[in-house]
């Protein structure tokens, strides 16, 4: 029997894990350790930070699901990994703390065979001062707790632009190196559309602050479009939005600080500035979980296995070089753990081995530099395919070829809703292939078939679609499996 | 390169990006971005290109 052990059930963890449990006979254990009793389809906090979902609307909890599937749960989170196993037992171990209310704080070691780190972003408010909405004083959409507090801020917002006081709404990256900038932009335009639902728009001024040096660029360096015989650019298509909708942009914004009343930023040319906002939903940078690793006889060995960043290493190449010497070849494909065959890192956990956007830095020496985005289409076909990997290992022996999912090769659907509603609704979507752009297989960096934008309607029923399939698919119902990720 | 300029940041002012340049879409456009029927055909051609892309993206390894 295989012990295979899945750290983190989100998108890319519970993809995984539902999988190795279909292509898995019972005599192989699955387990999942998490720390939140939820599932959550991240997407759809947008809405629920704008009242149009509830929380209840976008998580349901796991238990049921792994006990249907005949999954182990364990709700904990990972504290330390020994990838070569103890001084007891030359299997891998996986240190976890409880964190459910009956067994809080209660610690294990967990044995495997194979192991899968899914453990997500880390969510660094603490990178900028007074950001974030627990000790800070802007907003988030990042959990669907964090969205249920954004909304209740937008309704005070509204109310006060409903007595006819003028209102600045402030949204996007609360730190030059913050990545989801495509979540910053839809909350945005969702935004919007509520201010114009309520019809006080006219009194209020909605900026984008972002990181991004140019519009559109979403952090994957921008899009070219084929458009009625046209080469476009994401750039335009997005500034059209921005122009249509009334919404100011200020780009290629590190903010260094938020205060009661103002944002404090830096912007590319180096030069500050302070922009005064009644309400602030500022994205937090993203890190790896604090994980620790060791050897066999105790020693600390994180460097090795963790990037400084704290996402793990994995089959990329982390050489430093320039961004004109970037390319497609340096991302990774099967997300295995360099020197282990049995330790994979997917979804947002892998360290990306360098942005994907140009990175750049303000004459003050402040870095500009948008991270990577790891979008769920990518994190989900990732999980899929390393449990696609483990189960061949397991049935046809350690040599079985890995499966290969990189970023350079495959596509991601992003559509960025600009506001809800079956007949009024709008939004953004926009199809990539590849997500990294492969400048040398492509002139442009991508296929230009694949490679589309459009608004309106329609997008917003696609957005509506992926809430209720990836909801039903994540519940592991009949058929669950035919839906792709 | 950015095709949109920033505006000269003048003192106190934010720099905010000038996007006079950027094309407005005439009332034709959003009208089409708002039919049910055009928006339907939309929908389903965008489905059937994320399906493509889903079965270039497996045929890719
Ligand atoms: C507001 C917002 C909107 C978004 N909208 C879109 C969109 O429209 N389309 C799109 O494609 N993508 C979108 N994304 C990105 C998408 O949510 C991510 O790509 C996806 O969630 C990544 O999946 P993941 O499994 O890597 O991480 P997550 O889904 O974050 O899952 C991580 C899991 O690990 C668990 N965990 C954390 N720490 C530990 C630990 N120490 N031990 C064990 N488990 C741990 C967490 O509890 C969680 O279950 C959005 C993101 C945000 C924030």
């Amino acid at each position: 029997m295989a012990e295979i052990v899945v750290l983190g059930a989100g998108i890319s963890g519970h993809t995984a894990a539902l999988h190795l449990r279909r292509l898995l006979g019972r005599t192989h254990r699955v387990t999942v350790v998490s720390p939140n009793s939820k599932w959550n389809w991240i997407p759809s906090n947008i809405w629920v930070g704008v009242g149009r979902m509830t929380t209840d609307d976008v998580v349901f909890p796991l238990a049921p699901v792994y006990r249907r599937k005949g999954i182990d749960f364990h709700q904990a989170k990972a504290v330390a990994i020994w990838p070569q196993g103890d001084a007891d037992d030359p299997r891998g171990a996986v240190d976890v703390e409880y964190t459910g209310p009956d067994e809080h704080g209660r610690t294990a070691r967990l044995r495997y065979d194979y192991l899968i780190n899914a453990t997500g972003p880390r969510l660094r408010f603490e990178a900028t001062e007074g950001l974030g909405p627990d000790d800070g004083r802007t907003v988030s959409v990042c959990t669907a707790g964090h969205a249920t507090q954004a909304a209740t801020a937008l309704d005070a917002v509204i109310a006060e632009l409903r007595q006819g006081r003028k209102q600045t709404l402030v949204i996007g990256t609360g730190h030059g190196t913050c990545t989801c900038e495509g979540a910053a932009f839809e909350y945005t335009f969702n935004v919007d559309h509520e201010l114009r639902e309520a019809g006080v728009r006219d009194l209020a001024r909605v900026v984008y602050l972002s990181n991004e040096a140019a519009l559109g660029d979403f952090g994957v360096d921008g899009m070219v479009f084929e458009q009625s015989g046209f080469q476009t650019t994401s750039e335009l298509w997005t500034g059209s939005l921005f122009r249509e909708r009334g919404v100011e942009a200020i780009l290629g914004a590190h903010v260094s600080r938020v205060t009661p009343d103002a944002i404090e930023y830096e912007i590319l040319d180096g030069s500050t500035h302070t922009l005064a906002y009644d309400f602030a939903m500022l994205l937090p940078p993203f890190g790896g979980q604090p994980i620790k690793a060791y050897d066999a006889s105790g020693t600390d060995i994180t460097a090795d296995l963790f990037a400084p960043s704290g996402f793990m290493k994995v089959d990329a190449d982390y050489t430093v070089k320039p961004y004109e010497e970037w390319r497609a070849s340096d991302w990774p494909s099967t997300y295995a753990a360099p020197g282990y065959d049995n330790l994979w890192a997917v979804g947002i956990a892998f360290a990306p081995p360098h942005q994907i956007s140009k990175p750049q830095k303000t004459p003050n020496g402040t870095v500009i530099a948008p991270s990577p985005p790891r979008t769920g289409m990518p994190s989900g076909v990732m999980g899929k395919h390393v449990a696609m990997t483990i189960a061949d290992r397991i049935k046809h022996g350690p040599d079985a070829k890995a499966h290969e999912a990189s970023m350079a090769t495959m596509g991601a659907a992003c559509v960025a809703s600009a506001g809800a509603g079956l007949t009024r609704g709008s939004a953004a979507a926009m199809t990539m292939l590849p997500v990294v752009p492969d400048h040398q297989r492509y002139p442009t960096g991508r296929d230009l078939r694949e490679t589309r934008g459009e608004l309106g309607l329609h997008g917003h029923w696609v957005k509506l679609m992926l809430h209720y399939l990836f909801l039903y698919k994540a519940r592991a119902l009949p058929g669950w499996f035919l839906i792709p990720e | 390169m950015p095709e949109l300029q920033m505006h000269e940041p003048s003192p106190g002012a934010d720099p905010v990006v000038d996007l006079s340049g950027a094309p407005l879409p005439t009332k034709q456009t959003l009208n089409g971005r708002q039919s049910l029927l055009t928006q339907f055909g939309k929908f389903i051609a965008f489905d059937a290109r994320i399906m493509r892309m889903v079965v270039k993206g497996n045929k890719a390894h």
